[in-house]
Parts: C-alpha cells; structure tokens; sequence
C-alpha cells in the first residue's frame, strides 16, 4: 500500500496581501520543506520493523511518494527557483481563486484541496514539519497533537458570523479538543471527503471579516475533532500538548519560530546554517539546492 | 515569597529586551500586575505562560510544564485579573538543562536538524 505523502502551497493569501508582490518563500521555509520531504522521499522500503502499517494491518511498503499541490503560481514559483525536484511531484490542482474562499481570513485553505485531490491513505505534512521517524499509524486519524479549548482561538461556535444557509451542527460535541494538523494522516477515504466538504462548507459560509485566525482554525482544527468523534472515527497523536517542548527524537516543528527568524537574522542564519549541513550529510544529492536557496 | 515589578521588561511582540541579570533564587516569584490595554499577548487566552532567558525575554503561550533554558524557568503559570490588572504568577521551576536551542521554545525539535 503506498503512502501519498502531501504538502501544500497557496499563493492567493500572499498575491491578496501584496497585488503587485513578487512571491517568495523564506529561506528557512524552504529549508524546512526540503528537509521535510526529502526525509519522507528517503524512506523507499518501510519495514513492519518501522512500525508503519495502517489501522485494518496492511503494511506500508512500497515507499512514499511526496507531492506538492500548488496553485498555478506556487509550481511556478518552485519551477522558476529550480527546487521541484525536492518533491517526487509538483502538482498545479489548487484552485488559483480558492473557490472563491476568502484567502485572507483562511490562508490555510490550500491544504483542504490538497487533501481533498489525494486518496487514502495520506500523510499531510505542513512544510515547516518534518517527521524524522514515522509514528505507527495505528488509526484512521493521527494527527499531531490536541490543542486545549482557548476562548481566543476556538471562541463558541455562536461567535462566527455565517451566511443565513450555514447552520451549526447541534450534535457535535463542542468540548471535544481540537486537533493540531502540522501533522496528519488520513486512512479513509469516506471520512476525509466528508471533513474536507464540510470544511470547505463552513469556509465558503464565513461572512468577511478581520478575524485571520479563529475562522480558520475552527475549518482545519476543531471541526477535524468534532467530526471525527461525530463519526466515532478513532483518532491518535503522535504528541501531548504538555509535552510539546520536551526532548523527543522523532519531529520538528518550526511553527512559531518562524516568526522569530523572520524578526532575527542571526536566528535564521544559523538555522539554516543548521539545515544546510543536514543536507550536505544526510542528502548529498540535493546539496545543489544549498546555492539556490543561499 | 519574592517579587520584582517585570513590566518594563517585556515586549509581547518578538522584540526583545533583557531581563534580569542576576540569579534567581528557588521559591514562589509574584510578578507585578500591568495594565491589559498595554500589552497585546499572543494568542492569549487563559494560556498559562512559560518563560525563558537566553540573554532577552518574552512571553508567550508555552505551556503549564517545567520549562527552563540557560539557567531558569517558570512553571505552574497562573493569570488573574483584578480591576483589570492582570496578574501572572508563576513558580521558579527547577533550574535544568534542556537542549539549548532558544527557537525551540516557539517550536519544537529544533535540535534535532
């Protein structure tokens, strides 16, 4: 059974912010997506020894393929920069206008058309996670790790202001804790079309309006939680939010530090100082991305 | 119990001033109170706060565990608001060494690059 390792690049949030911008990833982002892939890209025979099989027992064999959905400009950006290769696929299938979603208040769109152009069983990984180790994906979902019920990110439901035709759901059970997706993956087919439709429901629903971040963690968090225990779908992580910052082997995850490094140049330069030596020891034969991303 | 006025110390917006130069004694620190209309947290809802020191502080929302870096930590992190004050109190955690990567307190396996 192979494993569709994906990723995801939506311009539009970027090309709505800067109209006449010329798009580009940090260099520290693209770090992060190289390293990410290639350490799923290396892993062509997987052993039941690695632990990873699917939940009815099929082990996972015959090795990953990582793909990159984008939107048009996204491929071409990573076309024109010259670090395609970095996936085994690059794929232009996310829609240039989102479907008409607004980019802004959900910039993380892309990943839900991602998801919903990939069939099962699928590791969705952000570009600024890498999984060193794979976890044993023992269950339909399994996912990164819960997130408490913070009132500022995930406000009472009542709180969204939605088109007259979007109703809430009455029998999901709000207190169920939201799921962090840096990291996920997804072995039935059945259930993610139902979250991705649902998904992009509640984002096509959303009247406008400045909130950049409880919109959007509500479609891609909260309402993967509250579906699946609608569901009774089975649902792992493979970390305690308690436990985040604790020493583990196994995944990065630069999430905030990215706004550090984006503050602090010394702090990039020596991550990627960092990124650069893995490469050259780990994946000599990427090592020619090194002078393109500088 | 020991105490000291912090709120000329922290910038909640990733800038980063220096904090205090001396040591830190085990034991329960109240911090000062300051007035939320001048600060903006991140993502702050009822997160409890950690803390760290690598020569520049900040807050954020890191977590109720044990968190130390470089010489000490805060745990057990609580906010109250009182006449719209907000208080943090936390207890010094146990002075440890945890890999010494400062960008691993805004992710996580950092290190392991």
């Amino acid at each position: 059974m192979k494993l569709n390792v994906i990723y995801s690049l939506s311009t539009l949030p970027f090309f709505k912010k800067n109209p006449n911008g010329s798009f580009e990833m940090d260099k520290f982002e693209l770090y992060t997506a190289a390293l990410s892939s290639l350490t799923r890209k290396s892993k062509q025979e997987i052993s039941p020894k690695d632990g990873l099989c699917s939940s009815d027992g099929r082990i996972l064999t015959s090795g990953n393929t990582t793909i990159m959905h984008c939107d048009k400009r996204g491929a071409e950006y990573l076309r024109a920069k010259g670090v395609s290769d970095l996936w085994d696929e690059v794929l232009e299938d996310i829609p240039d206008d989102l479907e008409g979603i607004n980019p802004l208040m959900f910039w993380a769109a892309g990943k839900l058309f991602a998801l919903k152009n990939t069939k099962a069983p699928v590791l969705m990984l952000d570009t600024d996670f890498i999984a060193w180790q794979l976890p044993e994906l023992g269950s339909s979902i399994v996912a990164a790790h819960r997130e408490p019920l913070f009132e500022k990110t995930y406000p009472d439901v009542s709180r969204f202001q939605m088109n007259d035709s979007y109703t809430f759901n009455d029998k999901l059970d709000y207190t169920v804790q939201p799921l962090n997706t840096a990291f996920l993956y997804m072995n039935d087919d059945e259930f993610k079309d139902y979250y991705v439709e649902q998904s992009l429901d509640f984002m096509k629903s959303a009247l406008p309006c400045d909130d950049y971040l409880t919109y959007m963690v509500y479609a891609e968090q909260r309402l993967l939680a509250l579906l699946a225990a609608y569901k009774n779908i089975d649902v792992k992580t493979i970390l305690c939010y308690e436990q985040l910052r604790l020493p583990q082997k196994r995944y990065t995850h630069t999430w905030g530090a990215k706004q550090v490094m984006r503050d602090n140049p010394s702090e990039e330069e020596r991550f990627c100082e960092k990124c650069r030596n893995r490469i050259r020891k780990d994946f000599p034969k990427y090592e020619y991305i090194i002078d393109i991303i500088g | 119990m020991n105490s000291f006025n912090w709120i000329n110390y922290i910038d909640l917006f990733y800038k980063t001033t220096t904090l205090l130069n001396g040591s830190f004694q085990p034991g329960l620190y109240t911090f000062g109170s300051f007035n939320l209309s001048s600060f903006n947290f991140y993502n702050l809802g009822s997160y409890n706060l950690g803390s760290y020191n690598f020569g520049s502080f900040n807050f954020y929302n890191l977590g109720s565990f044990d968190y130390s870096l470089q010489g000490f930590g805060l745990n057990n992190c609580q906010l109250s608001t009182v006449n719209c004050q907000l208080s943090v109190n936390c207890q010094l955690a146990t002075v440890r060494q945890l890999p010494s990567e400062p960008l691993n307190i805004f992710g996580y396996g950092i290190e392991l690059i």
